[in-house]
């Protein structure tokens, strides 16, 4: 049995430490599936870190399975007992991965508790297949899509056979698709070997196999649902209700709307020259390292129109080639052969904000666009590009704040520290230090991957109210609903 | 993002992927030791055809080997300059102030190639060994160090964490460099000592960021039962 008894975690700083749990008491049986839902920020990642020891409670015991964890708890033997009994899949497949081999990675765990080699290597090619990664043994994890990555970190900590799986997010990066099948596959391994699965996630579906699910909300549990699995469906509903969007799920988009653009007809090419409709022609890209590998026109090359005023979503699986598709529109990428045209101004918001956030205030950080386009006198790109169509000619810090007013960031922030924000804030300063720049052209790149019901809420408004404004986004994003709510247009790669 | 860099190891199933990992590394190490001692310009073209011959049998292609030198391409130009400038000899070349000489071209050249073959027989080294092999030999290299109290274990856990970062950083540089561009930083009329400010803020996302991957490989690799040593 696992039992947290009142325990409290604090994380520790320079103005005395933030109160993360502020008393959490669960009960989890050995052999259930337990579900875990809350905010972001409400402390769920901190919680799975007190799972395996990565963490130690401040005040407050915890019992995983008979090893009691405590403040001051040093013994390193029953801590090593306890990782064996507790796997721990944390936040970002990326930072898990520690050997340059699947197979080596695989192997990772099991040497570490004294595998012989043949040993190590035999129980870890089965892993391979039950995971489905047999063929990818020798790949370096780097080439790997984002699925394969959580199957793998899974796949890494499954060999060790704990008796309790903990895992946060698994599913955040990962398309319905191979999302349905993770899920699935941790309902089999939970039902068929009997162990205790524990799922940190903001998504309903993914809590559908749950026994039970648990809400933490600021740092306590606030509810212990035991009918989640049977209420699958009206949560889901209520969620798009709170949402605003429940007008969507009626397909009110016209029938117009769904059509997927794999090829272009010569009227759409005459369309494309007068409506300024972002065009593909004959376009070809590869990296430069991936054996000729294409990722854009593989088997042909791409051909299709964006919609200029459109809400255009482009739908893909992992690995598709949607993230590189945004570069290639956005000008940072160059096309190997074929063109795109009128993509002027165009500008991207990339998934993930901890790689956008360069300025010491919020305030400043949505300002360095625009300076950066201001100053560039050579091409006078501001001039030419915003003031003369606006015809407006406000001062830096006034096109930011109407920026952050508009995503909705408030004002007690505007000083703060871009990097102290949550996930959530820090993804509306990325969208705003982009709209500050009036692209004409805007992108966002799984807008709502990792995002809370209430931010999500907030992403969804921006894109309705510059649907309304008739502006051209460019949606990427692996959320069937996501698209089915948002876009007017889709295309499929 | 695909990028190849040192510290990435391609699937390539050659003879030299299957050698014994600490013949790898004792002719690494031989190679790139005995490559400092030498002057003469016609060794280096030794070396340099003993390498090529390596990638060869390796079945690593050559794009490879010259893509891992990427990251010093700048220090290498630097260098070729300041020695081809700034070394006294015979002059082959003078305008104005600037004057070059035979020596300083020759010298330019030996540590540019020497840099280059550094790099490109370490890279090959990873590009055909795991990173657990390479650990593995090197902690059994450094054992018998551990009696006159060398801390064997941390050094290798640094070199192993090292070599996982590379690849790493060089992703992650990739991403804060086009969150930058897309807002404007490179784009061409901006002036150069803006782009290098500009740069200067990639890097400290870098750093940020590689302090938070630090912590949390760390965390992944401790909640696998690892253990120093």
């Amino acid at each position: 049995m696992i039992r947290f008894k009142d325990v409290h975690y604090a994380y520790k700083g320079e103005d005395g430490g933030k109160d993360i749990l502020k008393g959490v008491s669960l009960q989890i049986n050995m052999g259930e599936f337990i579900g875990i839902k809350g905010d972001n920020g409400s402390g769920k990642s901190t919680l799975v870190k007190l799972f395996n020891g990565t963490f130690l409670p401040d005040k407050g015991e915890i019992d995983i399975d008979g090893i009691k964890l405590h403040k001051g708890f040093k013994d390193y033997n029953k801590l090593i007992n306890l990782r064996k009994k507790c796997g721990v899949v944390f936040q970002n497949p990326d930072n898990q991965i520690i050997s340059s081999t699947v197979l080596e990675d695989v192997k990772f765990g099991l040497k570490n508790i004294g595998l012989k080699e043949h040993e190590a290597a035999e129980k870890a090619l089965k892993m391979l297949e039950y995971m489905k990664l047999q063929k990818k043994k020798n790949y370096p994890p780097n080439h790997l899509s984002g699925g394969e990555k959580q199957r793998l970190v899974i796949a890494g900590i499954l060999v060790m056979e704990p008796d309790i799986i903990v895992l946060d997010e698994p599913t955040s990066m990962l398309d319905k698709k191979t999302s349905k099948e993770i899920i699935d596959l941790l309902n089999k391994i939970c039902k068929e070997q009997k162990k205790t699965v524990v799922i940190v996630s903001h998504k309903a579906e993914d809590l559908r196999h749950c026994d039970r699910v648990l809400q933490v909300k600021d740092g306590v549990i606030v509810e212990d649902d035991i009918e989640a699995a049977a209420n699958l469906e009206e949560v889901e509903n209520k969620n798009l209700e709170t949402v605003g969007m429940s007008e969507f799920t009626d397909s009110k988009l016209s029938s117009d709307s769904k059509t997927v653009y794999k090829e272009i007809s010569d009227s759409d090419k005459n369309e494309a020259t007068n409506a300024q409709n972002i065009e593909f022609r004959d376009v070809v890209f590869s990296y430069e390292n991936s054996k000729g590998e294409r990722i854009i026109g593989k088997e042909k090359p791409f051909n299709t129109l964006i919609k200029k005023g459109k809400v255009t979503a482009i739908v893909g699986d992992n690995g598709a080639g949607k993230s590189t598709l945004a570069c290639l529109i956005a000008g940072l990428y160059k096309v190997k052969k074929g063109k795109i045209l009128n993509n002027d101004n165009c500008r991207v918001v990339f998934q993930n904000p901890d790689y956008q956030l360069f300025e010491d205030s919020v305030l400043n950080e949505v300002m360095s666009g625009i300076r950066y386009l201001k100053r560039n006198k050579k091409k006078r790109f501001w001039e030419k590009n915003v003031e003369s169509k606006t015809g407006e000619n406000l001062s830096e810090k006034d096109l930011a704040k109407e920026a952050l007013e508009l995503v909705g960031v408030p004002k007690k922030y505007y000083d703060r520290s871009p990097l102290n924000l949550s996930g959530g804030e820090k993804k509306l300063v990325t969208i705003a230090a982009i709209l500050a720049m009036k692209p004409d052209i805007l992108i966002l790149d799984e807008p709502t991957a990792g995002l809370s019901e209430k931010y999500c809420k907030r992403v969804y408004d921006i894109i309705n109210e510059l649907k309304k404004d008739n502006k051209t986004v460019i949606l990427i994003s692996h959320s069937e609903e996501e698209v089915e709510k948002l876009a007017e247009e889709r295309i499929l790669i | 993002m695909r990028i190849n860099t040192l510290g990435m190891y391609y699937d390539g199933g050659s003879v030299i992927h299957r050698l014994n990992p600490l013949i790898k590394l004792i002719f690494v190490f031989a190679y790139v030791i005995s490559l400092s001692f030498i002057s003469d310009l016609k060794i280096y073209l030794i070396y340099t055809g003993v390498l090529l011959l390596l990638y060869l049998i390796s079945k690593v292609p050559l794009t490879y080997a010259f893509r891992s030198l990427r990251g010093i391409i700048w220090m290498l130009i630097f260098t070729f300059i300041m020695d081809i400038f700034f070394t006294k000899g015979d002059v082959i070349f003078k305008l104005h102030f600037l004057t070059i000489t035979k020596e300083g071209l020759l010298l330019g050249t030996r540590v540019c190639l020497k840099f280059m073959l550094f790099f490109m027989a370490s890279a090959l080294m990873t590009y055909t060994t795991t990173i657990d092999e390479i650990a593995s030999t090197l902690y059994k290299l450094l054992k018998p160090l551990e009696k006159i109290k060398f801390p064997a274990a941390d050094v290798v856990l640094v070199i192993t964490i090292a070599l996982r970062f590379i690849p790493i950083i060089t992703e992650e540089y990739e991403k804060a460099y086009l969150a930058l561009k897309s807002r404007g930083a490179f784009d061409r009329g901006t002036n150069v000592f803006q782009m290098v400010l500009a740069m200067g803020k990639v890097i400290k996302v870098l750093f940020i960021s590689a302090i938070r991957r630090a912590v949390d490989i760390s965390n992944a690799m401790e909640a696998r039962c690892y253990v120093r040593g």
